[in-house]
């Protein structure tokens, strides 16, 4: 980005009117921390949402949404489902 | 955000506005409504509070009797609306205060500001992908995550980024890599004054909130969920890859619908029947038998009632199909160390006895409600509600889309619970009407 660009952006206007909230901040760091753990974990190879949880020590339900939304933004794609037919295997997308 | 190149306020240089009608609601009737007028040569100003037109419709599965893709039949019409030379479309904006001026209406339009700039963005989602931070997804009710800059959901119409700017931590990464620098944080809110000639009224329903039932545990057992999120689940732009449990991703094999949640109840002050939930509840078992052919599906059921055409067919067809159908008031439910759910209720078919019965993914058939803003449209001059809180129909067999003030006509479940070819028809009456009206005001 040219320094020309940077000095035009526009954000640094609503930085003067908005303070951002603990809670957003919070939020983003969650998801950025989410995100690399999941997707470190899954370098090791396709993993399902137990064995992730049972990697990460989190709620289910809070390694579900997370790795649903990664599916979504296509940071993660979907494996095979098992041979007991409950539980999809997630992977880092092949490149 | 204005979605037409004809009267678009940006090209006007004052801010008022003068329109033939004004459309509230960008939904299937509003829809209607608004091509019916527009072909016929009157000038149409849209209003959409919401991101994108296409309402609820847009977000199904499909739709019932017929298993028709929902988004197939809404997507050409959302683009036939679009496209039409007499129709302008504002989305994110928000109408106030409709009095009368002379033989018309006047009222103002507030549009906020999306922070990003229509006649630039393109609709690629660079800015989605540099966004870091994640908030529930509310075009998913909550399934997953959204970024705080985004596109807001596949099929929208206009596709173009928004920021929520109350999420966003103004890192300024959307705006550094958005290639067409669209993004433009100094936009503020633009006020419109409107001259009009008719209004018509096609805000659509509220669903109920399915946490005011409290016996039930949504919100609080995570596999208790309602009847859209297993239509967004049931979809092909759905959030998930398959139909999966929220707690666990795990695929359920035995799931439970529960009939008249917020329906027919007056404990949560609607005691009316919503009119749908039984056919779009029979509709998702059967696509659930279709995507999971191993698993069980119960509905618990009050009544019901399959009134329409080929409604009952369809019921007969969910039965042979395999859809297990009880006759019991579902009175609590509780979660398992597992996430599955225990099922306390009354069994009408054997004495009304208390009986348990366990699943592991329960759907709640929420009802509809009706929508709150209407009145807040009418301050100067209320417009008259049922008893129900619906816009009352003043002449509902010789006019049905007639409300208490006159050029003011109501479509859709604006007026009370109904399906969807029942809100294209009652859109047509309220086009016929208020094109009517505005000859007769020649």
């Amino acid at each position: 980005m040219t320094e020309e660009k940077k000095k035009q952006l526009t954000v640094t206007l609503m930085k003067e009117k908005r303070t951002v909230p603990d809670e957003v901040k919070e939020k983003s760091k969650k998801f950025v921390r989410m995100r690399k753990a999941i997707k470190a974990s899954l370098k090791e190879g396709p993993k399902s949402i137990p064995q992730l949880v049972e990697e990460m020590k989190l709620p289910t339900d809070v390694v579900t949404y997370y790795v649903m939304s990664l599916r979504k933004f296509g940071d993660i794609a979907v494996g095979e489902l098992d041979e007991d037919d409950e539980y999809y295997s997630y992977e880092l997308p092949k490149k | 955000m204005m979605n037409n190149n004809m009267n678009s306020p940006e090209q006007i240089s004052t801010n008022k506005l003068e329109y033939d009608v004004l459309v509230i609601g960008g939904g299937i009737a509003g829809q209607e409504a608004s091509l019916n007028l527009a072909n016929n040569g009157f000038k149409v100003l849209m209003v959409e509070k919401d991101l994108s037109i296409g309402g609820k419709m847009i977000h199904l599965s499909k739709v019932f009797p017929t298993l028709d893709c929902s988004a197939c039949i809404a997507t050409p019409k959302i683009s036939e609306t679009a496209r039409n030379p007499n129709i302008t479309i504002m989305t994110y904006s928000e109408v106030e205060d409709i009095k009368r001026n002379g033989n018309g209406l006047k009222a103002m339009v507030i549009e906020k500001p999306r922070y990003v700039k229509a006649d630039l963005c393109t609709g690629c989602p660079i800015c989605e992908e540099k966004c870091p931070v994640v908030v529930e997804d509310e075009y998913n009710y909550g399934l997953t995550g959204r970024k705080a800059a985004f596109i807001p959901f596949d099929l929208a119409s206009p596709r173009i980024a928004a920021i929520d700017i109350e999420n966003c931590t103004l890192c300024g990464a959307c705006e550094r890599a958005c290639p067409p620098n669209a993004i433009d944080f100094s936009m503020e809110k633009k006020e419109f004054e409107l001259s009009v000639k008719s209004v018509i009224i096609a805000t659509g329903f509220e669903l109920f909130p399915a946490e005011k039932k409290k016996e039930y545990g949504f919100g609080q057992f995570k596999n208790v969920i309602h009847s859209m999120q297993m239509d967004r689940l049931l979809a092909p732009t759905r959030p998930f890859n398959n139909v999966l449990r929220p707690s666990d991703g795990r695929m359920p094999d035995n799931i439970a619908y529960v009939l008249c949640t917020g329906s027919r109840d007056l404990s949560v002050g609607n005691p009316i029947c919503s009119q749908i939930c039984c056919m779009y509840s029979i509709k998702q078992a059967q696509l659930l038998l279709g995507a999971l052919p191993m698993t069980d599906v119960t509905i618990y059921y009050i009544d019901i009632r399959a009134f329409g055409k080929g409604f009952d067919e369809f019921y007969e067809q969910g039965k042979s199909m395999g859809v297990e159908f009880i006759k019991g008031k579902i009175a609590k439910i509780e979660e398992k160390e597992n996430g599955n759910l225990t099922l306390k209720y009354e069994d009408f078919e054997n004495g009304g006895k208390t009986v348990e019965a366990d699943h592991d993914l329960v759907v709640l058939s929420v009802g509809i409600l009706p929508n709150k803003d209407v009145s807040g449209f009418f301050k100067s001059e209320p417009i008259a509600l049922d008893i129900h809180q619906y816009v009352k129909q003043e002449d509902e067999l010789m006019s049905p889309a007639k409300t208490s003030i006159e050029g003011v006509f109501v479509a859709g479940t604006s007026s009370g619970p109904m399906d969807i070819p029942d809100s294209i028809l009652s859109a047509g009456a309220a086009s016929a009407e208020a094109a009517a009206f505005i000859r007769s005001l020649k």
